[in-house]
């Protein structure tokens, strides 16, 4: 049997028929024979009437929806800062990426022909008399007897009017 | 005592028609025609709800505008087998909730009464909705959402409960405390008035 403080427990889901099926049955049977229960019952069913009444649903005013068009309107227009900064950021990102990429293309091709021009080269046949190649290497002219020729060349016998300064090497020979 | 079919009568009543509205909320990111239809359909309710919560005509207009911009910009976030007006009052919930906890100043009584709606106009007087409307202000925001929620919207607790992030149980317990709140202060004001008057 359902006492008072378990009826007056399950009163308010009782009112908004929020009670299992047994729970419902338990709490008619308390109301039944419970002036005080029954009090307490009568006392919420009139304060939900009175809100329901009293309190009636409100409409708002035109200008509430106007207003919030407007708002969506201006965010559609208007392009927001945060989305201007990621655009700027992927084009630099992707003007990078190119550069690079060009960069290193152009890189690759130079070094294809030069591989290219490598395995293209045949080397000279050697030349072994006096005027070597070598002389040639250094750049040198070897008719030229007034500068470096003249000290390396023993049967060296210079031109009329061209003075010869011997350096001495030590006397090693 | 109240007979079952009353009650049953109430419940059906009181829930939401919701599968038209989530087909509109799927449309209404996109299309303005959509999101005004869907707005003419869950307004009343949910402008009430944020009226009763903040009691301030001004601050409630403000308080909807913040609401139906996040529900347009959260549209697509919508679960297809959510409820459309359940989310709704979730986010104008916390957006309220919000901004009850920002504000400091008290209200101004005299723009915390909304004019009543005509035809209503007959049995509501300034005087008792605004006593009624100070008894709602006078619960904590949690006990306040789930009465306007259960007693006043008469909302399934099943759907409070997911409005909330709460449990049935808890909801149950929250709405039985709540009443228990108001009735303490219903009685001390408009308790004799009404029941005297032969209102049950």
């Amino acid at each position: 049997m359902m006492t008072c403080q378990d009826a007056l427990e399950r009163l308010s889901a009782y009112l908004d028929g929020e009670t299992s099926p047994s729970d419902r049955l338990d709490v008619d049977a308390h109301l039944q024979r419970c002036d005080g229960c029954r009090r307490e019952l009568d006392i919420l069913l009139s304060i939900d009437a009175d809100f329901r009444r009293n309190l009636p649903a409100v409409e708002p005013p035109p200008e509430v929806f106007a207003q919030v068009i407007q708002e969506l309107g201006r965010g559609r227009g208007h392009v927001a800062w945060w989305r201007l900064g990621w655009a700027a950021a992927g084009m630099t990102a992707m003007l990078l990426v190119g550069t690079i990429g060009y960069r290193q293309y152009d890189r690759y091709r130079d070094e294809q022909a030069i591989v290219k021009q490598i395995d293209q080269y045949k080397p000279p046949e050697r030349v072994s008399n006096v005027f070597s190649t070598a002389r040639y290497k250094q750049n040198e002219n070897p008719f030229d007897y007034g500068r470096s020729t003249a000290r390396q060349n023993p049967f060296h016998v210079p031109p009329a009017g061209v003075q010869v300064q011997v350096v001495s090497n030590g006397g090693g020979r | 005592m109240i007979s079952g079919a009353v009650l049953k009568q109430t419940a059906v009543v009181a829930a939401p028609v919701d599968t038209p509205l989530a087909e509109l909320a799927r449309r209404a990111a996109t299309d303005d025609l959509a999101f005004r239809e869907l707005y003419d359909r869950i307004k009343r309710p949910l402008f009430t709800f944020i009226f009763r919560m903040v009691g301030h005509m001004g601050e409630a207009e403000e308080l909807m505008q913040e609401t139906l911009l996040k529900i347009h910009r959260n549209l697509g976030r919508l679960r297809a087998d959510e409820s459309f007006l359940g989310w709704c009052f979730t986010i104008a919930r916390n957006t309220a909730i919000s901004h009850l906890r920002r504000r400091r100043a008290p209200l101004d009584p005299i723009d915390s009464v909304p004019e009543p709606v005509e035809h209503e106009a007959v049995h509501a007087s300034a005087e008792v909705t605004a006593d009624l409307q100070k008894m709602l202000l006078n619960l904590p925001p949690k006990y306040r959402s789930v009465f306007i929620l259960g007693v006043l919207e008469q909302r399934e607790y099943a759907e409070i409960a997911k409005i909330m992030g709460k449990s049935l149980a808890a909801v149950k317990a929250d709405i039985h405390r709540a009443r228990g709140m108001v009735r303490e202060q219903w009685v001390r004001t408009r308790g004799p008035v009404v029941l005297g008057g032969g209102e049950t």
